[in-house]
């Protein structure tokens, strides 16, 4: 690996060829060997050029919004008797940080000639952010979507449609992002020197999961530089949801060498084995997934295991393998939150703050329920909010009505 | 590196029978346990009396990245009827000494990761599994891998690409033993009606590159392809054609034999 930009160190432990201690790797057909070698050096001349780091950040100021507030959501706060803020990635620009890396590595994708442009997506706020991208851009655009969460998120299928995506429905298996990560992994050895794989999460071979911290560390950079404003000194916590982990790395990452506490959370489903979460870390193993070495959720066989989660974006068996080297170096602390946790969280956040999150970041709020109580009462938490919640209001109605008939049931 | 050095690599050597002194070599691959591991049986039996001289099995996987959807679907049966990896060397143990040619295990990295490399590769070569092909595990990852399965006397089968450049080409091939892999096409396995332009100008150039016999796979399901590359390769390899007549529940014997036939 390219030595890092020094405003990004790398982790210690991180070795060459895209491990970070013993996670991460290259684990792909053959046919991907040279299409990857040629997108590391693409990244690694493109980051070190100032062109493309200045139309970058003003794509990302005059178009996706940035930078996005450090909120002191002050009536969540009274709420859990600690001082919370919140940094808004759910005001970007299609509303979430994915924009982030998507603009990103659509700057890329052009540099690099590429005309097609394909990705993945499970809520599908990662396919909405390419799509948008791709539109700006005027490139291909395809995107694979597990027909599950096709059903589950209706309203970010119409967007990327009305953005001239194609959706490309994939009925493998469980049919939710693990699926899609895996078809359009295969439509990329199809045609490896046309197209461009634009992933959605730090997760894959190297040098996706290095990119994808790089283009989402705007959100710690920014977050460093608020609440050092705000007040004069650090937070004592950073809390974020874990799916691929690429909105908690982003955030994380930038703290690595300071004494801030990270939180990962994941979700816990509706608990009890670990095919009933989606959570990788708390109650998976190392393996190989999509080209890298991390915990995942298997099997004794070494299977793989469908998950679940109410959360689409959360819904994926395994996790960046940068989180895993956090995991087990102790750097960072993974916990789960449950559906019905989450939920709460979500309907909470509405109702004292007016702002309604995604339900993959009311994971992370709805830690808060479970850490503030333990912590000191002078501590500072921020939390991501990686998204908004529009694309879940059929989902929370749903849950709110299933609340219902069972609280009928037993009166 | 001449013809004669490649050979003293070769897997075909200790297996019961000299491939190479039988001209080039047809390799069969199916999935283990699809439809039913009574077909598996049958096939180990069978096919190389009908002119299989390598035999892949492929062990079930729920994510085969590299596979298209003959040989997925085949996995996705074989897994919901209860397929292991430890039934698949079972069957190997069990078969071993009816089949008179090399048995090739197709895995996935994470089966062989799950299990351990050292006690994978100790009990494929108790079970009598003669290679292994890892299409997920790239190089350099596989060089330490191969130097176990080399001490263990297990062929480690590398692969190679047609955007993999001759060099390392030549240091894949020097890292592995048995035969060298080439994946005709970019993409994912399955029956494809036209090999790729230049596939011979390609292969020759392969060959050349290689201290290993070069297995030309993927896309290979009729005689034509065969007729079309057999003067550059050491040998070919079909899997989707044969496991899209077992998935439908018919016998691949014909095929094998037309298949075979077209080498002469
Ligand atoms: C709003 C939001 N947050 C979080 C995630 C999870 O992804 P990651 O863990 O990569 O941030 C998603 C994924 O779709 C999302 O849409």
């Amino acid at each position: 690996m390219k030595k890092q930009k020094s405003n990004t160190p790398a982790p210690l432990g991180t070795v060459p060829n895209g491990y970070y201690g013993a996670f991460g790797g290259q684990f792909v057909p053959e046919t991907l060997y040279k299409p990857l070698k040629e997108l590391e050096e693409a990244f690694n001349s493109a980051v070190s050029d100032s062109g493309f780091k200045k139309e970058l950040s003003q794509l990302l100021s005059d178009y996706a919004g940035r930078p996005t507030p450090l909120y002191y959501a002050k009536r969540l706060s009274a709420f859990h008797g600690r001082c919370i803020y919140l940094k808004r990635e759910d005001l970007n620009h299609t509303g979430s940080h994915k924009i982030n890396n998507a603009l990103g590595q659509i700057l890329l994708a052009r540099r690099m000639g590429k005309k097609r442009i394909i990705a993945e997506t499970g809520a599908g706020q990662h396919g909405v952010a390419v799509a948008t991208a791709a539109a700006l851009f005027g490139m291909q655009c395809v995107v694979y979507m597990g027909s599950v969460d096709i059903k589950r998120q209706a309203v970010n299928v119409q967007r990327m449609k009305l953005l001239g995506t194609e959706i490309v429905p994939v009925t493998n298996g469980d049919a939710t992002l693990k699926e899609a990560v895996s078809e359009a992994i295969r439509d990329w050895i199809s045609d490896p020197a046309g197209t461009y794989y634009l992933i959605g999460s730090c997760v894959g071979p190297h040098p996706y999961p290095l990119m994808v911290r790089f283009f989402q560390s705007v959100i710690g950079d920014e977050t460093k530089t608020q609440i050092m404003k705000k007040e004069k000194r650090l937070s004592d916590y950073l809390l974020a949801c874990v799916g691929g982990g690429s909105n908690s790395i982003g955030f994380f990452h930038p703290f690595y060498k300071t004494a801030v506490k990270f939180i990962g959370v994941e979700a816990g489903g509706t608990g009890g084995s670990p095919e009933n979460t989606a959570a990788s870390i708390c109650y998976g193993s190392p393996g190989v997934l999509h080209g890298a070495k991390s915990y995942l959720l298997q099997n004794r066989e070494g299977q793989i295991l469908e998950t679940h989660s109410i959360a689409a974006g959360l819904d994926y068996p395994s996790v960046g393998p940068e989180h895993s080297f956090y995991h087990q170096s102790g750097r960072a602390k993974y916990v789960t939150v449950s559906n019905a946790e989450a939920v709460k969280a979500f309907e909470r956040l509405s109702k004292l703050e007016g702002i309604i999150p995604a339900l993959e970041s009311s994971h992370a709020l709805a830690y808060l329920s479970k850490l503030a109580s333990k912590i000191k009462k002078s501590a500072i938490i921020c939390v991501c909010l990686s998204g908004r919640g529009d694309k879940d209001m059929a989902i929370e109605r749903g849950m709110a009505e299933s609340r219902k008939k069972s609280s009928r049931c037993r009166t | 590196m001449d013809k004669m050095t490649k050979i003293k690599f070769s897997v075909f050597e200790g297996c019961g029978i000299n491939a190479a002194a039988r001209g080039k070599a047809l390799n069969i691959f199916f999935v283990a346990g699809a439809p039913n591991m009574d077909a598996s049986v049958q096939c180990l039996r069978k096919l190389p009396a009908s002119g299989a001289d390598i035999i892949e099995i492929g062990v079930p996987y729920s994510d085969p990245l590299a596979d298209g959807p003959v040989i997925r679907d085949a996995y996705a049966r074989a897994l919901a009827s209860g397929v292991t990896l430890n039934k698949v060397l079972a069957l190997v143990a069990a078969e071993r000494r009816n089949v008179p040619v090399p048995i090739v295990l197709m895995i996935y990295s994470n089966l062989v990761l799950h299990r351990g490399e050292d006690s994978f590769i100790g009990d494929a070569v108790k079970s009598g599994v003669n290679g292994l092909i890892i299409p997920d595990m790239m190089y350099p990852y596989t060089k330490n891998f191969a130097a176990k399965c080399r001490a263990a006397g297990i062929a480690f089968i590398p692969l190679a690409a047609p955007a993999t450049e001759s060099v390392r080409i030549r240091d894949i091939s020097l890292s592995g033993d048995g035969f060298l892999y080439y994946v005709n096409v970019e993409g994912i396995t399955g029956a494809r009606e036209n090999l790729p332009k230049g596939i011979a100008r390609r292969l020759a150039k392969v060959s050349a590159s290689s201290v290993l016999p070069v297995m030309s796979g993927f896309g290979i399901s009729r005689s034509e392809h065969i007729k079309a590359v057999k003067k550059y390769v050491d040998g070919v390899i079909v899997g989707s054609a044969v496991q899209n007549l077992l998935n439908k529940g018919e016998k691949p014997w014909a095929l094998v034999e037309e298949l075979k036939c077209s080498f002469s």
